[in-house]
């Protein structure tokens, strides 16, 4: 690692962990990131290749985080790609024309089903939802080949992610991006999952509606499985320099009742939990929250929260000093602006949002192609924010404090399925097996479990 | 004292489905000499529910609800429906446009046409254009609906309105389009005869169209 890069990689650790830590950073750090879309479209790279050759975005990538000051990552390799869902034939993820991978409005169970679910969720998933969702692994629809499968989708996934891998690490070696600090788990909100890919959004609609009682005692029965793929791992170790990230996505589309009563108490209860724990929420707040501040306010302090539609003067008023604030700025700006107005735009923006710390710099979304980005005026806001978003006082404390002990972990039962072996269960079945080996099968049921449970996401 | 039919203008915007059906099952009981005059309540508590949406006092969630109402009651009273109560303002092509699988404005949209006594033709969601034209030639349809909500639709409208002129079909057919997205700008874009957000004024036009 160069000496640049060291130094850099230093003041930008330091400048999150001042946020984490309740102090003013030396300047406002930026988060950004750019899909694979965007860059392959920068390069004139055909974007379907880049999924199956990665290293077609390294000179390109090098290229923007040389010319682009952000202080995370421009890549994280890709989320959704042709690489698993064609091989498992999946029909939730499906690739455009053009290349553009995309979620249509699936479903994966029926509105009679809500039993099924609610007895054994991961044995509805691995019954019902997967084999749905994924024709190359249902016995019916692709015979034979279905064993192969998910094998086949594994050796591929890996060869591909080793890549990405490699490109990730020159990168962050070439230009000190941070490390150790910040997001490292994933959870989603009860809610948002059973709508997003099981019911479907439209079905979910109606379901809120129809069926109130048995979705939200759905809800309760989906709780144990939620919350165990977001908690961290060993929860007697738990960092505040880390945190667990949701994509918010169907809060906003209920009416207030809706979302109080069904919606929200779910994943409220999920980040309590994580709270009582140590534990920090990230998430990301889809469409316009602006009505629902007062309920965002109340979740537990230092969490992080990136807007996509906002009056920035209002979430700061708002929740500014009990909250980190992230996100927000129109991507717009991007195109919409010429090169000075951008700037401004920039300065006005950090007026209101930089003042008193907790701010981390990012847009309102990310962009789908390159024609949503005009670089030059992305490096100028960049810049701006490099140059004009410093602090005159770092160091200062800042912001309200999290109390661990205000939170109280709720009652919620263990996570259990006939699909997620005990160790009993094991030695039972194999009773020569050595007490070497119950980490090796604990670990393997878990990341089964969370295998399973990605792939309805 | 409310009329039963105001009570069912006033269940469907208020989203009561136990009532709404209940009120039609009454309808259809007595005889369902009251069935057309049903249809005209729900489209105007349809209305009256758009604009709840537009004003923020409802969201997607009851929208979606509010078309999956509609179409329950065109079901029920489609039998004592005169015969071609479906026909007799003529067919419309409906679809969301290629690349864009979003359905829900669209759905909303047909129940309005439906309720105000249009047949719909449903294409369903990422048509392309020369499917449109098939159809419209094959069935003889001459209005036609476009809808979508990603940027990326507006382009595939255009496409579509190019085809017809391909065909040499364009001055046969009216093209209404629709969606979040859309905008004069847009319709002048793309090439469309009309435009428009709100599913009611879009019924308005086709009204007129019809009558020539
Ligand atoms: C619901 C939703 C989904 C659902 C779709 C469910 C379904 N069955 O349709 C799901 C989750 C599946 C989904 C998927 C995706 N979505 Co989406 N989705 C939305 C969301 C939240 C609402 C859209 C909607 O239904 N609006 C409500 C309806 C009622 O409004 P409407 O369509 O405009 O229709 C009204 C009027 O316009 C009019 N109208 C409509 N059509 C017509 C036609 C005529 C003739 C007339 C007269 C009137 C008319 O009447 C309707 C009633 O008032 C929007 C965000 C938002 N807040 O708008 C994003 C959004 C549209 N989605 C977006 C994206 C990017 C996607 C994905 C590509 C994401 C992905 N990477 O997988 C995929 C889509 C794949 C594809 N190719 O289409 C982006 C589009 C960005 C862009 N600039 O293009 C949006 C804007 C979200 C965002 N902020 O980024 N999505």
């Amino acid at each position: 690692m160069s000496e640049t890069a060291t130094v850099l990689r230093q003041e930008r650790e330091e400048n999150l962990r001042n946020i984490y830590d309740n102090k003013i950073p030396k300047r406002v750090p930026i988060s950004m990131y750019l899909s694979n879309a965007v860059v392959a479209g920068y390069a004139g790279v055909d974007l379907k290749a880049t999924y199956w050759n990665p290293s077609l975005l390294k000179k390109p990538l090098l290229e923007l985080s040389e010319r682009i000051p952000s202080d995370t990552s421009l890549y994280g390799g890709s989320v959704y790609t042709p690489v698993s869902s064609q091989t498992l034939r999946s029909i939730n993820k499906v690739m455009s024309s053009t290349g553009y991978m995309q979620h249509p409005n699936t479903r994966c169970m029926e509105a009679d089903e809500y039993d099924e679910l609610i007895a054994d969720p991961y044995a509805f998933i691995i019954e019902k939802c997967i084999p749905r969702l994924y024709k190359g692994l249902n016995a019916e629809s692709n015979p034979g080949k279905n064993i192969l499968a998910l094998t086949q989708e594994n050796q591929l996934k890996m060869a591909v992610g080793r890549e990405e891998m490699e490109i990730m690490q020159e990168l962050d070696e070439r230009f000190g991006y941070p490390n150790g600090i910040g997001p490292t788990g994933f959870g989603r909100a009860p809610m948002d999952w059973l709508a997003d890919q099981l019911r479907s959004f439209s079905e979910v609609c109606i379901d809120v509606k129809r069926c109130r009682s048995k979705l939200i005692e759905a809800l309760d029965a989906i709780y144990p499985l939620l919350y165990k793929i977001g908690v961290c791992a060993d929860p007697e170790n738990v960092s505040r320099y880390h945190s667990t990230d949701f994509q918010l996505h169907m809060a906003t589309y209920l009416n207030e009742k809706d979302f109080a009563e069904v919606w929200l108490p779910s994943w409220k209860r999920q980040v309590e939990d994580y709270a009582s724990l140590g534990m920090r929420t990230g998430a990301f707040l889809e469409h316009d929250w602006g009505r629902l501040l007062d309920y965002v306010y109340e979740l537990p302090t230092g969490s992080i929260f990136s807007f996509e539609y906002t009056d920035a003067k209002l979430i700061k008023e708002k929740l500014g000093k009990k909250h980190i604030l992230s996100g927000g700025f129109p991507l717009q700006h991007l195109t919409k602006c010429t090169k000075t107005e951008a700037i401004r735009k920039t300065k006005e923006w950090l007026d209101i949002m930089a003042p008193g710390g907790q701010y981390i710099f990012g847009f309102d979304k990310g962009a789908m192609t390159h024609h949503d980005v005009n670089i030059e005026n992305l490096i100028a806001v960049c810049e701006t924010v490099r140059d004009y978003g410093v602090y005159d006082n770092p160091g200062t404390p800042t912001g309200e404090i999290f109390n661990k002990s205000d939170y109280k972990h709720s009652n919620s039962p263990v996570f259990t399925s006939k699909y997620y072996r005990s160790w009993e269960d094991y030695i039972r079945e194999f009773p020569y097996t050595p007490e070497e080996a119950r980490p090796l099968i604990a670990q393997s049921e878990d990341s089964l479990l969370f295998l399973m449970f990605v792939m309805t996401c | 004292m409310m009329t039963n039919l105001e009570k069912l203008q006033t269940a469907v915007v208020e989203l009561e489905e136990t009532a709404v059906m209940e009120i039609v099952e009454q309808i259809m009981t007595s005889g369902g000499n009251d069935a057309q005059a049903a249809m005209e309540a729900c489209r105007e508590g349809l209305n009256k529910v758009g604009q709840l949406f537009e004003s923020g006092e409802y969201f997607i969630s009851e929208l979606v609800f509010a078309g999956v109402l509609m179409t329950q009651v065109l079901e029920r009273l489609k039998p004592a429906l005169s015969k071609n109560f479906d026909q007799q303002l003529g067919k419309i092509l409906l679809c969301t446009v290629e690349g864009d699988l979003h359905d829900i404005g669209k759905n909303i949209v047909k129940a309005m046409f439906e309720a105000a006594g249009f047949q719909v033709a449903d294409l369903g969601i990422d048509v392309k254009a020369n499917v449109i034209v098939e159809t419209a030639k094959t069935e003889n349809i001459s209005i036609i609906g476009l809808s979508g909500v990603l940027t990326l639709a507006i382009d595939s409208m255009k496409a579509v309105v190019d085809a017809f002129k391909n065909a040499g079909m364009r001055d046969k057919v009216h093209i209404i389009i629709g969606g979040n997205p859309v905008t004069q700008e847009v319709c002048d874009y793309v090439g469309a005869d009309a435009w428009a957000v709100n599913p009611q004024l879009g019924v308005n036009l086709c009204r007129e169209w019809v009558k020539g």
